[in-house]
């Protein structure tokens, strides 16, 4: 049942521990979206530290920003807060989860893979490549952070400043089994979210630097060829997302680290496709250039 | 001119003052005490009114409950639908549903009393009961094919639901894990998991929302302590939103509330900053039966659900280990936050390892910031050992075990959580007497019925649902339990000055029963009749 006309709200949950990096991420996030209405739920506003300057309005457990975005403090009663922000009008056009630092986030996505007012723009889940180790051996943390890896479209690496991520990231992998990673936790708004304004999206700080390439159609395209090509695009090549026309039929594609959906849609736009990742895009480019996909 | 006297007469009075244990006499002037003993003791005051209603009777300090939930008063709004007999607030005894049939008889009865589009909800429901039997589609599709019915689990995690609710929410075609399936890919009704339970609420809404806010929910749950003679309980998991409060404040106000009340704000999901400046606000609007001031911390989830955090052998069905309410961590930060803010922390473990988490974090919350008679204390405490009590009487935290689970639940945690062995030591009130630790009991009301003379009952006795003895070991004396249910959850609420006990300055909080608890015999005690309480020097009958 839907209380919403119009596309599914885009949904993504941030997940990691406490001292993972998911509020300085969910900062980030907020200071890049101008023009995006942003609705980002927390358990509590402890640490979202927004600059007084962006604040327009506070009142109760909801914070106003000057760029269109808001901030909800929800408790631990996700349920009800994603309700109450879904009857929010305007309508956000993104809503972001802070998942609590034990919450498994793959449970709190699977809310948006249920509701029809909502569709999963993927899990994000954060590992400080200083800590996370330390974490994983200790018997009383252990299985609830291999709970909220196993849950990760995007393994995130956050301080990878203070620690070399690469053996972090290979003891990680096979623990995700969805997931993409990504080392460095300054991530943009198109690799966190999927949302891609025009030109390349902006890298900053340590870690991968980002890129995305525009591919249109110029053949039709056969479901049987696309799913495939899709599944097997490089692993850098962190989101893919665009509509189609499959078979005669307008589709649209969403995929963000292994999870791949190709869903019926109207077709109102121009069909392309963008991928969005690290250097790796050009790789997959060239291997969707078989099926007709070009830039 | 002074205020009159009345100076109660009774056959006994149990006064739990260890300088006059026992006592005929009690006079009591503005609400509180005056004096106790025999005429001599009362009639020192001068002129005064005897009142002779209790004088077949025996009286107790007021009981106290300190772990309930004032939802109790609430939860009543829905059909009872759990497996053991229960009375509502108003007295009325509700048989168990002690089969599936009978749950859909109680459905149905519940049914056609409802009026037409509304949502049927039943609450308290726990198929541990039945072994592998479930409750599906076709079972509540019978209480109504038309209308809305979802029978909540008494874990508070699980529900069930008929089609209809499965049509209007979607969740009939929805292939998730929350969603359980029969062998035929069918949709059984039973849902799982936040995801499942939110397209539920979404599609016929939550009617448990708002409820506490109406002003008859905690008159109810007043009413129910007048009948199991408890005069103070704590409302111990509370978001108290503005409506919820102001609910709570005109109910304490009026002159005849019969209860005095403790919520404790949930901690979860605000900072601690925010949760000291919220108390130090709330207190402002206390009066002498409502006490704003104490927190509630959730480390783990609860046994019989497998979500509650064991140390090392773990379940004994090899279930993996439970679930983090609050990471260790964070619960070192919050803790130490609120200690250092001068707060009583309540401290929610099941697990041992929650409680040795919880433990560790006062030990490290005191070495950071030392701090005298701080008495936080961990609710339910199940499974600690005598190890971790002995660091707790070191450390200064209390104990309030659910000594109601040992009947409820007992021969679930032998059979199929915690083995035989460790159930030996489930909730295990005389070690932690033995080692030195404050001691209360409790009921988790609506978890199970309120009523303190039974949870005394059980840590007396042991004696499980099944009718065996678990841990005969454990069992304490009467004095005890009495001691546990009155003074002792007084002391880890802070009141030890003010209730808990019959002597000269306190309040005059009695209950009132039809026999004697010391003169019973100790499998009896449970059955000792309560006629009511005195609050505040003014009696109060219980509802037949």
């Amino acid at each position: 049942m839907r209380v919403n006309t119009g596309d599914p709200i885009p949904f993504t949950v941030v997940g990691g521990f406490l001292g993972a990096g998911k509020t300085t991420l969910v900062n980030a996030l907020l200071r890049q979206a101008a023009g995006l209405r942003l609705a980002v739920l927390v358990n509590d506003f402890g640490s979202i530290a927004i600059d007084a300057a962006l604040i327009e309005s506070a009142s109760g457990d909801t914070i106003a920003l000057t760029n269109g975005c808001i901030c909800c403090a929800i408790g631990d009663d996700f349920a009800a807060g994603i309700e109450a922000v879904l009857r929010r009008r305007p309508v956000p056009d993104h809503i972001l989860v802070e998942a609590s630092g034990v919450a498994d986030p793959g449970a709190i996505a699977q809310i948006a893979l249920l509701d029809p007012d909502l569709s999963l723009a993927g899990v994000l889940v954060l590992a400080d490549a200083e800590g996370v180790l330390a974490r994983l051996a200790d018997p009383r943390l252990g299985d609830t952070l291999r709970r909220q890896l196993r849950a990760a479209d995007l393994l995130v690496l956050s301080k990878t400043d203070l620690a070399p991520a690469a053996p972090v990231a290979a003891a990680l992998r096979p623990l995700a089994p969805r997931a993409a990673v990504v080392e460095g936790a300054a991530l943009p708004l198109a690799v966190a979210l999927g949302h891609h304004a025009a030109g390349a999206p902006q890298a900053s700080g340590h870690g991968a630097t980002f890129a995305a390439v525009t591919l249109r159609p110029s053949r039709p395209l056969a479901a049987a060829a696309l799913r495939p090509a899709l599944e097997a695009l490089p692993e850098g090549v962190l989101r893919a997302k665009g509509l189609l026309v499959v078979d005669g039929a307008a589709v649209l594609v969403q995929r963000v680290g292994r999870r791949l959906a190709i869903t019926p849609c109207d077709a109102a736009l121009e069909p392309a496709l963008v991928l969005i990742g690290d250097e790796a895009v050009w790789d997959g480019a060239a291997a969707l250039a078989a099926l007709g996909l070009s830039s | 001119m002074a205020s009159p006297i009345t100076v109660y007469r009774a056959r006994r009075i149990i006064t739990m003052d260890p300088s006059c244990p026992s006592a005929t006499h009690v006079a009591v002037r503005d609400g509180r005490i005056l004096a106790v003993g025999g005429t001599a003791e009362t009639g020192a005051w001068g002129p005064a009114t005897t009142d002779d209603r209790y004088a077949d009777h025996v009286l107790m300090p007021g009981l106290v409950e300190g772990h309930s939930h004032a939802w109790e008063g609430g939860v009543w709004t829905f059909a009872y639908a759990g497996y053991f007999d229960r009375h509502d607030p108003e007295g009325r005894r509700w048989p168990g549903c002690d089969s599936i049939e009978a749950t859909v008889a109680r459905l149905a009865e519940a049914e056609r009393a409802l009026p037409p589009g509304e949502t049927l909800f039943a609450w308290g429901f726990d198929p541990i009961y039945f072994g592998d039997a479930r409750v599906t589609t076709a079972e509540l599709d019978r209480v109504s094919a038309t209308r809305p019915v979802v029978l909540l689990h008494s874990n508070g995690h699980v529900m069930n639901v008929n089609t209809p609710v499965l049509e209007r929410s979607g969740l009939i075609d929805a292939n998730i894990d929350g969603v359980l399936r029969d062998a035929a890919g069918r949709a059984t009704g039973e849902l799982r998991e936040m995801a499942a339970k939110y397209m539920a609420f979404k599609a016929v809404g939550n009617p448990q929302h708002g409820i506490m806010a109406q002003g008859d929910s905690l008159h109810r749950f007043a009413r129910l302590a007048c009948r199991v003679g408890v005069t103070t309980a704590t409302d111990l998991f509370a978001d108290l939103p503005d409506p919820v409060v102001a609910a709570y404040v005109a109910a304490t106000r009026e002159a005849h509330f019969p209860l005095r009340l403790l919520p404790a704000l949930n901690a979860q999901g605000l900072t601690a900053a925010e949760g000291i400046a919220r108390i130090a606000r709330l207190r402002a609007q206390n009066n002498d039966r409502l006490r704003f001031g104490l927190v509630k911390l959730m480390t783990d989830g609860s046994i019989q659900g497998f979500s509650g955090r064991l140390k090392w052998p773990g379940y004994i069905g090899g279930q993996p280990n439970g679930i983090w309410n609050i990471g260790p961590d964070e619960l070192f930060e919050t803790l130490h936050a609120y200690h250092a803010a001068g707060l009583q922390c309540h401290i929610h473990t099941n697990g041992d390892e929650a409680s040795e988490v919880a433990i560790e974090a006062v030990e490290a919350a005191l070495a950071r910031s030392p701090r005298w008679d701080h008495r936080h204390t961990l609710q339910h405490c199940q499974m600690a050992d005598a190890a971790q009590f002995r660091r707790m009487a070191r450390l200064g935290i209390c104990a309030n075990l659910f000594a109601n689970h040992i009947y409820y639940w007992g021969e679930e945690h032998a059979a199929r959580t915690m083995g035989p062995d460790k159930a030996r030591r489930l909730d295990a009130c005389a070690t932690a007497l033995r080692e030195g630790v404050a001691l209360a009991m409790h009921s988790d009301a609506p978890v199970t019925p309120m009523a303190p003379l039974f949870t005394a009952w059980c840590a007396v006795n042991r004696i499980t649902a099944g009718g065996r003895v678990l841990g005969p070991e454990e069992r304490i004396p009467v004095a005890a339990a009495l001691r546990a249910i009155t003074l002792g959850a007084a002391y880890t609420l802070k009141l030890d000055g003010e209730i808990g006990s019959i002597e000269v300055g306190k309040r005059a909080d009695f209950c009132i029963l039809g026999q004697d608890p010391e003169a019973v015999a100790p499998e009896a005690l449970k059955d000792v009749p309560v006629k009511g309480t005195v609050v505040g020097g003014i009696p109060h009958t219980a509802d037949r």
